[in-house]
């Protein structure tokens, strides 16, 4: 079979030790490296998500396929050349405080990262004062915000009126999603971008910096 | 029997625990009576103490007086029968060890988890509700009550964390969620453990004087793990908890997208009350048929947050159009109330229950 394909299955079933094996034989063979992440790791991961919103898979599938995302991701990372792809801008992404629900936080900030963007995961529970610290001494030029729960919503708000206040907002672009979030609440709040899933946060950051 | 007879016997079995004749017709849908109401409004409640008297959050769940008072006004506010005590859902894995992130306004949510692994899990201790974490507060909560409370015409329902909210909490989620995968006799290991303390502390607090008691356990949703490992990892976990407890009926609130696993849920034996988020309740209704089994829940606590009175008016419609002429529905939100709910999308939820909850409803 294919190795691409078969990698992607692996990202697919989750099977950790045969992601391993074959992002080390793409090595090996010199296969290009951007056409396996592409191909295989995200194409794989976006069926993962599929599944997902089809009720055929649900958090441990997810978690199991992102792990074995995550070390074929490690074998490739030192053998990425530097292209385009790897000068995108920086981004910083974090659930905002009141929340410690991260797992599809987790989930989109791995995918930036194999996507080639420079990622400042700040974690959990971050309060706005940390996110703005951030922003200002990376220079980034995304923020994105995550949030599970309702009581929270409000937090995405009051950063965005900070990042005016510290005239700030001109210079970051910012990105929104978590399962109480929607496009609605985006234009209510003057966010830039809301996400619903890990591929459509790539896709929009990837359409919008790279035109 | 006559439908009649039966009816009178269910109010008065209802009766018996401490529920009023109003609630309990309401319950059974008797025409003339009124949907009965259930604010979840455990976190809410601690904020607006905090709000009002400047009491952290930490202070106020740490101490019985504090909390069941938080509690008692929001339900003297609102004039709602059937008080619910929900806290926060860390109270067994913080008596394991798993430490809280505490803020000043609001609950305690998971910091870092009692172990790393679940290959730890044999080093885990089983606390003792009497002794250990914010266990003995939530049990003095419950004697508070029965001593001060209990003749003052309200319904108290204690909660306990259900047996995968709190593994989760206790080895953290991420690791459960990878566990029920690879190493299952591990998690059934943890399951094991931590039921212990459910059904300790549960009678516990039983015996100092509940009126019932409920379960939370929105780990086991299909938002989260599928009805297969509902099945297999919460299902009989749940049913050695509650027919264990000194209890003759619990309720089980499970938040998140549940359609797919009502048929095993209902079959949990002594289980009296589900409490729904995300489901489409005329299928749930279908699918409890003749069982005496009680839906509450379902309005969104996102709209009661950000919506209008109007919003809130016309979903709380929606959910009291698809009851039948049984009743067996609580008007309830869909999980607990969000600190900061406007009062007055509470009171339109409530008035809207008053004005169009007269069985027969007809919406």
């Amino acid at each position: 079979m294919n190795l691409l394909k078969e990698l992607e299955d692996s990202v697919i079933e989750g099977n950790e030790e045969n992601a391993k094996k074959i992002a080390q034989e793409i090595v090996n063979k010199n296969l290009d490296i951007q056409d396996a992440i592409f191909s295989a790791l995200l194409s794989g991961m976006k069926k993962v998500g599929e599944l997902y919103e089809n009720h055929e898979y649900f958090i441990p599938e997810i978690i199991l396929s992102a792990d074995a995302l995550n070390v074929a991701f490690e074998i490739f990372t030192p053998h990425l050349k530097e292209t385009k792809e790897s000068v995108k801008p920086t981004v910083v992404i974090g659930v905002v405080k009141g929340d410690i629900h991260e797992i599809g936080k987790n989930i989109v900030s791995t995918f930036l990262s194999i996507s080639g963007y420079n990622v400042i995961d700040l974690g959990r529970n971050v309060h706005s004062n940390i996110f703005m610290e951030e922003i200002e001494k990376s220079n980034a030029q995304i923020l994105c915000l995550s949030t599970l729960m309702s009581p929270t919503l409000d937090e995405m708000r009051l950063i965005i009126d900070k990042l005016k206040e510290k005239g700030l907002r001109d210079k970051v672009k910012v990105m929104i999603g978590g399962a109480t979030t929607n496009p609605e609440f985006k234009e209510e709040i003057g966010a830039d971008f809301y996400c619903k899933d890990a591929i459509e946060a790539v896709n929009t950051l990837n359409k919008y910096f790279l035109k | 029997m006559t439908k009649g007879n039966q009816m009178s016997l269910i109010v008065e079995g209802l009766k018996k625990y401490g529920i009023s004749e109003e609630f309990a017709n309401g319950l059974i849908g008797t025409p003339g009576s009124t949907v009965p109401i259930l604010l979840l409004a455990g976190g809410y409640s601690v904020n607006e103490y905090f709000k009002k008297t400047g009491i952290s959050a930490k202070e106020i769940v740490s101490n019985a007086n504090h909390l069941i008072k938080s509690q008692v006004d929001i339900h003297y506010r609102f004039k709602v029968e059937l008080l619910s005590c929900l806290v926060d859902l860390n109270i067994i894995s913080e008596s394991f060890g798993a430490e809280l992130y505490y803020e000043k306004e609001v609950l305690p949510m998971p910091n870092k988890p009692a172990i790393n692994s679940l290959s730890d899990v044999d080093e885990l201790e089983i606390p003792d509700p009497k002794k250990d974490g914010r266990m003995p507060v939530i049990l003095d909560c419950a004697k508070i009550y029965k001593e001060k409370y209990s003749k003052k015409g309200f319904t108290y329902s204690g909660i306990i964390e259900g047996p995968l909210t709190a593994a989760s909490n206790v080895v953290g989620i991420e690791n459960l969620m990878r566990g029920m995968k690879k190493s299952p006799n591990l998690v059934h290991k943890l399951l094991e453990k931590v039921s212990e303390v459910c059904i300790e502390f549960g009678n516990a607090q039983i015996e100092n004087g509940l009126d019932s008691l409920g379960i939370a356990e929105p780990t086991a949703s299909s938002t989260v793990i599928s009805p297969e490992f509902f099945k297999e990892f919460c299902v009989p976990y749940l049913k050695r908890i509650n027919l264990k407890l000194n209890t003759m009926g619990m309720s089980i609130h499970i938040c998140g997208y549940t359609q797919p696993i009502i048929e095993q849920w209902i079959k949990i034996p002594k289980t009296f009350v589900i409490s729904v988020d995300d489901v489409d309740l005329k299928k749930a209704f279908n699918i409890i048929g003749k069982k005496f089994i009680v839906v509450a829940g379902n309005l969104s606590t996102t709209s009661l947050l950000r919506g209008s009175p109007q919003e809130v008016e016309k979903i709380t419609k929606d959910c009291l159009s698809k009851v039948g002429e049984n009743g067996k529905y609580i008007a309830s939100p869909a999980c607990d109330l969000a600190p900061g709910t406007p009062e007055k999308n509470i009171n339109a939820f409530i008035n809207t229950c008053k004005k169009y909850g007269k069985y027969p409803i007809n919406l």
